[in-house]
């Protein structure tokens, strides 16, 4: 095991903790810990190594001094160590992305504590303009939140994407979350009687219903759980690609894979829904084939037929 | 022996106190916890100058008298320490909320975020939204900053960009900036640069005044080719009106019907993206205008009502 993470980790810390506490004399050790995220002994046995550390010739009047006194630390002679090092890229994109996304949530106040730090760091990191986070304001966003937080029992209608049907449902929304670019409502639903993940930008009626309901542990959101996960009783398709779809080898959790020598592709797919799998076949075109089951085999030719209607009115 | 951390400690004090590069040699001597022999305190010093690196310490490799073939190293302060900035107790809060709010998979830890500014400040607050990282934003974002014209492969082609800005949106994270290969603005998607970002020297190139990348951006899956312009016109249904004209933007209605449904306008330079776009909306949505843009549809649904045949 390579101790290398621990001490370029534990090195960043202690060049951020030395300018602080000089800056803060007397400063309270469980206040410091508090502020770096660390335990007192943790802080402790990085304080107990300064005092080795200093210039050379490291004669006593070149270490630095570190006094506690009482759970209180004082920290002199680190006249070098005064400021922090600067952020690097990975730091400053991460401190003005989020501070930026959050401003960016509906609500926010443009003129408050946020936007003034933000226009701070931005200028110290030379990035005044140039970097914008959106973040999207679905049209229900507002009452969904206010829901959310009064704990106010809503009904919906909501349009599935995989059954291409719009219904009507009551919903307690916990709470309401922005993953990967888009919002989503984490819900008791009471027509599947389980909780269920709503994208906003699929709600397309938001009624209040006067009820309220109990709030539920758990209520930090689970951002993976966004993302489709095939369950076990949702029906498999077998489809034959010819090279030109492989994005949809490397898009879709494919269960079995098998590459052919001329580039195509036999795949099994999850697909809870038939609209899911119609568009996916009027997309791929002739570069799709359905293999199997064979109750499946038409869907795309039919889905074909049926939009062709449109056209020939 | 000498803890890892107290060397690596003293090394970065004598690096930014010294008023010239110091040579290796000096430094091993200077700094203890060195081995004696040369092979390996010099393998020894070239991890530590690494580690130093890869946390964003500037370990500059300069001419010791400014003249000379001797090389040294130093830090110059100017490039260490971070300037001032200032923030109140208030803003220091607002900064902590905004770390544990917005998480950024693949960032920094939200506490570790802070620590050069002082550690957190007033209480942390919920989770409210997550966003991807991808690999060459920091290349970019430094690029951005220093003015450098970036070289990278875009589609399989080389490019050459000076990034004015960068955005993201609906779930992507795109760089806007200057295109020497086209001579003219374009978007890429951050995620589909193919391989290592090449930076190139600083102060390259000037940004446009006020520029705001969100308004130039390119960023719907038809408008990402290089066909000519076709302003394509899609009748949309009631049922999914409301939803297309929000992603789209109302600017691009062209007609209310009496039913609830809509007509668009979209410039096109990718049909196949656009035809894709309009499949996606099943038998809510039909390709309206120009007439070849419509047969172009016709055709491809009967190739597929053949297909099974």
């Amino acid at each position: 095991m390579s101790p290398r993470p621990l001490a370029s980790s534990r090195l960043r810390r202690v060049l951020a903790l030395v300018p602080w506490i000089a800056e803060h004399p007397g400063a309270a050790l469980e206040e410091i810990a508090a502020r770096f995220g660390v335990s007192e002994a943790e802080l402790e046995h990085d304080l107990e190594l300064l005092p080795l550390c200093g210039l050379p010739p490291y004669t006593p009047d070149r270490l630095i001094e570190v006094e506690i006194v009482d759970g209180h630390v004082w920290i002199r002679f680190a006249e070098y160590f005064d400021r922090p090092l600067r952020f690097s890229a990975e730091e400053g994109l991460a401190l003005l992305t989020a501070g930026r996304a959050l401003l960016a949530v509906p609500g926010s106040d443009e003129r408050g504590a946020l936007a003034t730090a933000l226009d701070k760091l931005a200028r110290a990191l030379g990035a005044t303009e140039g970097l914008s986070v959106e973040v999207g304001e679905p049209p229900h966003l507002d009452a969904l939140r206010r829901a959310a937080h009064t704990r106010e029992r809503v009904e919906i209608d909501y349009y599935s994407f995989g059954r291409n049907a719009t219904t009507s449902r009551k919903i307690d929304p916990r709470s309401v979350f922005h993953a990967f670019g888009h919002w989503y409502a984490a819900a008791y639903c009471h027509q599947a009687q389980d909780e269920r993940l709503f994208r906003l930008d699929r709600i397309r009626a938001v009624r209040p219903t006067g009820e309220h309901f109990d709030p539920a542990a758990g209520e930090e959101p689970d951002f993976g759980e966004s993302v489709y996960h095939p369950r076990s009783d949702d029906p498999r398709v077998t489809l034959e690609l010819d090279a030109a779809a492989t994005w949809v080898v490397e898009s879709y959790p494919s269960e079995e894979v098998e590459e052919r020598p001329d580039g195509s592709w036999r795949v099994v797919l999850a697909v809870s829904e038939r609209a899911w799998l119609e568009r996916l076949l009027l997309e791929l075109g002739p570069a799709a084939r359905v293999v199997a089951p064979a109750e499946l085999q038409t869907v795309g030719a039919e889905a074909a037929d049926r939009l062709l209607t449109r056209y020939r009115d | 022996m000498t803890d890892r951390l107290e060397r690596l400690t003293n090394l970065v004090a004598t690096l930014l106190d010294t008023r010239r590069p110091l040579t290796l040699e000096e430094i091993v001597e200077l700094v203890p916890g060195y081995p004696d022999d040369k092979l390996s305190y010099r393998r020894q010093f070239e991890r530590d100058k690494d580690t130093l690196r890869g946390i964003g310490i500037p370990v500059r490799l300069e001419s010791v008298d400014g003249l000379g073939p001797e090389q040294g190293y130093r830090v110059p302060p100017d490039e260490y320490y971070l300037p001032s900035l200032d923030l109140t107790a208030d803003e220091q809060a607002a900064l902590h909320v905004a770390v544990t709010a917005v998480r950024l998979e693949g960032g920094p830890a939200p506490a570790e975020a802070l620590w050069k500014l002082g550690g957190r400040e007033g209480e942390a607050a919920h989770a409210l939204a997550a966003l991807p990282t991808v690999p060459a934003l920091p290349a970019l974002f430094d690029a951005y900053r220093s003015r450098s014209t970036v070289t990278f492969t875009y589609r399989r082609e080389g490019r050459h960009v000076d990034p004015w800005g960068i955005l993201f949106r609906r779930g992507h994270w795109y760089v806007v900036g200057h295109d020497h290969d086209r001579g003219e603005q374009r978007s890429f998607r951050v995620d589909r640069i193919e391989g290592e970002i090449d930076v190139g020297p600083a102060g390259a190139f000037e940004p446009p005044a006020r520029l705001e990348p969100g308004a130039v951006i390119r960023d719907e899956p038809w408008q990402y080719g290089e066909e000519d312009v076709v302003a394509a016109r899609v009748r949309v249904d009631a049922s999914q009106a409301a939803a297309v004209v929000d992603q789209v933007g109302a600017a691009a209605v062209k007609e209310r019907r009496d039913d609830g449904g809509v007509v668009l306008e979209l410039p096109v330079t990718n049909t196949a993206a656009f035809l894709s776009f309009v499949l996606g909306l099943l038998d809510a949505a039909e390709v309206v205008a120009p007439p070849e843009l419509r047969a172009e549809m016709v055709d491809w649904l009967e190739r597929i009502s053949r297909g099974a045949a």
